[in-house]
């Protein structure tokens, strides 16, 4: 719970990075509402979506096998990752796997 | 030893960054279990670290959002210090990391622009304290002059200004030396490619310093002024 004062301070300065464009409404007139309540929210396009840097500290052990994984599969890292998230059932795209960077990820 | 430091300062271009990376360095190198907190948005150290390098066994983790403080608690349970550097303007991440500081360090060139930007955050700095976060803990604060060079009117000049207007002020001073860009081109230190060197005893001294005010006694700068 932030106190009144430090929550004034941070209300009074901007973000350290530029706020993602909000969510655009899931249409949910033309499908039922169990239906719509199963699909993944609505998300921009890959090409115009801004990326952000995901950082995690894992055993040294675990990133030289994933590193070694990649290298098996001719990806780059962040696809192999981005492949797992997807396999959690979070919307990924071939686009998101793909990237902004060319084709070295598909 | 501190847990947490943080460099900030309202103006980009002071030195942070390298400062940061070269504290670090020289507390990893005396045996230390240093962590690096990159929380400007350019990720300039992120982005320099080499993980397999010869600064492999220090982490340099990049969060610029406001999660900064989470990222900090769960580091200083094993990393002494924890430094944490900041962008080169106001923001929520700066604040975030400032309320979760045991000491603060300001550097700036001794330029007028910097100064402004020095004291504007050294103000900041007292309102954060005042915060029921702080409950009454307040932020241990210094300035730091970086970029000097040797004799010049300039920088003994805005030394004289600010310690005799009452701010904490470092006697060690970060001296403009070319070891530093050389070095950060590999994302490392002049403690680490040439630890007897001129710019790596300048950060010694720096961090002998750093550390000594621990004991320090947290004044305002109407109190040190008096």
């Amino acid at each position: 719970m932030t106190s009144k004062k430090l929550g004034a301070l941070l209300r009074s300065v901007p973000p350290a990075t530029a706020t993602e464009e909000p969510e655009p409404p899931v249409a949910i007139s033309a499908v039922g509402m169990a239906d719509a309540a199963i699909r993944p929210p609505a998300r921009l396009g890959a090409a115009i979506e801004p990326e952000v840097p995901l950082q995690v500290l894992i055993p040294a052990s675990i990133r030289k096998q994933l590193a070694l994984k990649a290298a098996e599969e001719g990806k780059s890292l962040r696809a192999l990752v981005l492949g797992a998230i997807r396999s959690l059932g979070i919307t990924v795209t071939d686009a998101d796997i793909k990237g902004k960077r060319g084709r070295r990820g598909v | 030893m501190f847990g947490v430091l943080t460099l900030a300062t309202s103006k980009g271009g002071v030195g942070k960054s390298t400062l940061a990376r070269s504290l670090a360095a020289h507390w990893f190198a005396l045996g230390h279990h240093p962590a690096l907190i990159d929380a400007d948005p350019q990720r300039s150290l992120a982005n320099r670290h080499d993980p397999n390098g010869r600064l492999a066994g220090l982490p340099v983790v990049a969060e610029p959002e406001e999660r900064v403080s989470d990222v900090i608690e769960e580091l200083r349970s094993r990393h002494a210090p924890v430094i944490v550097d900041t962008a080169g303007f106001r923001n929520r991440t700066t604040i975030g990391a400032l309320v979760a500081t045991d000491l603060a360090i300001i550097p700036l060139k001794p330029a007028i622009e910097d100064v402004d930007a020095a004291i504007a955050t050294y103000d900041l700095i007292n309102e954060i304290n005042q915060t029921e976060e702080r409950g009454g803990r307040p932020i241990k604060v210094v300035m730091v002059l970086t970029m000097t060079m040797r004799g010049t009117v300039i920088a003994r000049h805005v030394r004289l200004q600010l310690t005799s207007a009452g701010y904490p002020l470092l006697v060690a001073e970060m001296a403009n030396r070319v070891a530093y860009p050389e070095a950060g081109i590999e994302g490392l230190s002049p403690t680490t490619l040439d630890p007897d060197g001129a710019a790596a005893r300048d950060i010694a001294a720096l961090a002998h310093e750093i550390m000594k005010f621990e004991n320090h006694e947290v004044r305002t700068v109407r109190e040190a002024a008096a």
